[in-house]
């Protein structure tokens, strides 16, 4: 994937840049928002990352003005601050995500996957398929290997979610603002509980299990094959 | 309904404050004019005697110069003028026989003494000692017998007068002691109550609030300005300390930051399996200690209440059976019973994402603190005046009476959870979103366990 960095701390777009290399997405950087700004304008990205604390031009404009271009490259805001507010008018901005800093590569790292893998699915598929597994998201049905799975409804969202990241990794973070609106870190492992809910549905009367669990990051829903 | 008031009343300091004045006062006035009442009765007796006694010397003198029958004239004289007509005036002859005067005989003797005249059947019986008089008595050179009375009666009516007039006094220097007390009191004792009330607000929490300084300069006025420069004093630590705290937070997230980065950089490249764990777990520590300045810093958000700008309806039946639905899976799978019974549509206006994690704290608190096998339940309903009520309980360990106070403060862990994981800001959050909201919060004993009661 090809990830626009707009970062003004040279340190941390140097390791961002570098870890997202390793990963295998093109990344480049920019030090504050013009050039930013100018670059996302110039040259197609799959995900832009913008800082929201920017010498020159800040975060929410450069996203405003890239909006207002009707340019909808998916972006996620970097912020130091958790509060809402701060999320609400990043969101408001045109944003489709947010982390706040410090976070984990890992995590950056799935979300950017979620971000730029967005573009491509489309919204109004009523059926969704990972190998054996079907889900018809009108009649809230799900059949694996044509036998009928019985969901909970919060159990359907869950695995709606990830079908529709199958393949990438999706974090606990992610599952919690996502699924239950939970914009805390949790002291209990409410994740962990439903994923292995949902396991006992969806994975454990066949030989091969869809939902994998990736060590200190989250969780893959992967077709076998 | 008047009782009440008036027993309320008698139950102030201004009140005991003017008695104490009033018995004050009418006790010493009491001893004042009856010191001054003993004075003047003895005065008045005294100037009886004296009255008598020149007589006396005057008309002994009298007899001594003009032989006795001028002094039979004179006494007759005097017995029968109408000024005297009260006065007593005896002569007698040696032998016993009264000879001038208006008196019937006596039995001669010399010196003061007190004689009971029975009161002529004419004259007002007079109240007291009627008819006792005040008699000097005299033997004169060839034995006869003068003596001089004066009735006693008179001096009681002076008496008795003065008595009447210091009385009255004592009884208007009480009244007006009584009347100055509660005067007194009121203006001292209301200063006071300002200062009570002041300090009851500063308790509450409004620690702006200051005691109003008359500028009189007075004790009052002393003891107020200190007490303000006293909280002056407090705000400002107490502003130090979070100001501290946050700093704190806030400088100390930028190396933590990078030091994290460094240490996840060197365990996602080629470290070895050993050296990866060892990252790992330091690491972890660092998120532990990130997460603990971002409940501070989180905290302190909150209770700059810039977050009340931001408040609309929130669905709290919503936002209860999102929670119950995430957490009964959590408690079951630790063997806890879990139980929800939530109201719908009941609403608050506040701040969603806040009253969740408040919400949140509270279960997670129950579910984690609770035992195997022990029951957790929430509860949700319209209560009072249509006012939202919501219950969290378990029949856990429950917190000790005395430390329910504590368990707000931040980083206060009860003693026996020291060794379990949590940074001891759960709780302290929580009553910082309550607050926020006007939320009343209640801790109680669930017998045996914790149960905490919002009242929106």
């Amino acid at each position: 994937m090809r990830v626009l960095l707009i970062e003004d701390d040279a340190d941390m777009a140097g390791y961002i840049a570098q870890s997202l290399h390793d990963l295998g997405h093109a990344t480049s950087v920019a030090g504050d928002g013009r050039v930013g700004l100018d670059l996302a304008s110039r040259e197609p990205f799959d995900v832009v990352v913008v800082d929201r604390m920017l010498p020159g031009l800040d975060g929410v404009s450069v996203v405003r003005t890239l909006r207002g271009r009707d340019m909808t490259v998916p972006v996620l805001f970097l912020t130091t601050m958790d509060g809402i507010d701060d999320r609400v008018a990043g969101l408001e901005a045109g944003g489709d995500d947010y982390l706040v800093k410090p976070f984990a590569m890992p995590e950056l790292a799935a979300r950017i996957n979620a971000l730029g893998r967005r573009g491509r699915l489309s919204v109004q598929d009523t059926v969704l398929r990972v190998a054996d597994l079907e889900m018809d998201l009108v009649k809230r049905h799900v059949t694996r290997k044509g036998q009928r799975v019985e969901l909970q409804p919060r159990e359907f969202q869950l695995l709606e979610y990830l079908v529709r990241h199958a393949g990438q990794v999706v974090t606990r973070t992610m599952l919690l603002e996502t699924v239950w609106d939970f914009h805390f870190d949790p002291q209990t492992n409410i994740v962990e509980t439903h994923i292995s809910r949902l396991r006992s549905k969806v994975d454990r009367d066949f030989s091969d299990p869809l939902i994998h669990t990736v060590r200190g990051t989250g969780y893959v829903l992967r077709d076998p094959v | 309904m008047c009782c009440v008031i008036l027993s309320r009343f008698a139950r102030t300091a201004t009140f005991r404050l003017a008695l104490v004045y009033a018995v004050i006062f009418g006790i010493s006035s009491l001893l004042l004019f009856g010191f001054l009442y003993w004075r003047i009765s003895v005065y008045g007796l005294e100037q009886l005697r004296g009255a008598i006694d020149l007589e006396m010397s005057v008309l002994i003198e009298e007899g001594r110069h003009s032989g006795i029958e001028r002094l039979r004239e004179e006494v007759d004289r005097l017995g029968g003028s109408a000024e005297s007509r009260s006065n007593y005036y005896l002569l007698q002859d040696p032998r016993g026989r009264s000879v001038a005067g208006n008196l019937p005989g006596m039995i001669p003797r010399s010196g003061l003494f007190e004689f009971t005249i029975a009161p002529p059947a004419t004259s007002a019986t007079r109240p007291g000692r009627a008819g006792l008089s005040l008699f000097r008595g005299s033997i004169l050179p060839d034995g006869s017998f003068l003596a001089i009375g004066r009735p006693l009666s008179e001096l009681d009516d002076l008496n008795r007068l003065v008595l009447r007039a210091l009385l009255a006094a004592v009884l208007v220097t009480a009244l007006l002691a009584l009347t100055g007390g509660l005067m007194l009191g009121r203006s001292v004792l209301h200063r006071i109550d300002t200062i009570a009330q002041t300090s009851a607000r500063i308790v509450d929490g409004q620690m702006d609030v200051r005691v109003p300084v008359l500028g009189t300069g007075d004790e009052l006025d002393r003891l107020a300005s200190n007490l303000n420069l006293m909280l002056d004093r407090i705000q400002q630590l107490m502003e130090g300390v979070r100001q501290v705290s946050n700093d704190i937070a806030h400088d100390l997230r930028t190396p933590l930051a990078r030091l994290r980065q460094r240490l996840e950089r060197l365990s996602l490249g080629g470290a070895g399996t050993a050296d990866r764990e060892e990252l790992e777990a330091a690491l972890a520590e660092i998120d532990g200690i990130l997460a603990t300045f971002s409940a501070l810093l989180r905290i302190a958000q909150i209770e700059s209440g810039s977050r009340r700008s931001g408040f609309r309806t929130v669905d709290l039946s919503e936002v209860f059976g999102r929670l119950a639905e995430a957490y009964a899976p959590v408690a079951e799978d630790r063997g806890q019973r879990f139980s929800a019974a939530i109201e719908p549509g009941v609403t608050h206006n506040g701040d969603r994402e806040l009253l969740t994690q408040m919400v949140a704290n509270l279960v997670e608190n129950a579910i984690r603190h609770a035992p195997e096998g022990a029951a957790v339940s929430m509860r949700l309903r319209s209560g009072e005046g249509g006012r939202p009520e919501a219950v969290i309980a378990d029949n856990g360990p429950g917190i000790p009476k005395a430390e329910t106070v504590h368990v707000f403060r931040r980083f206060y862990r009860l003693e026996r959870n020291r060794t379990t994981a949590g940074n001891g800001l759960g709780l302290p959050l929580v009553a910082a979103v309550a607050e926020l909201h006007g939320i009343r919060l209640e801790l109680g004993d669930n017998r045996p366990g914790l149960i905490v009661t919002l009242r929106f």
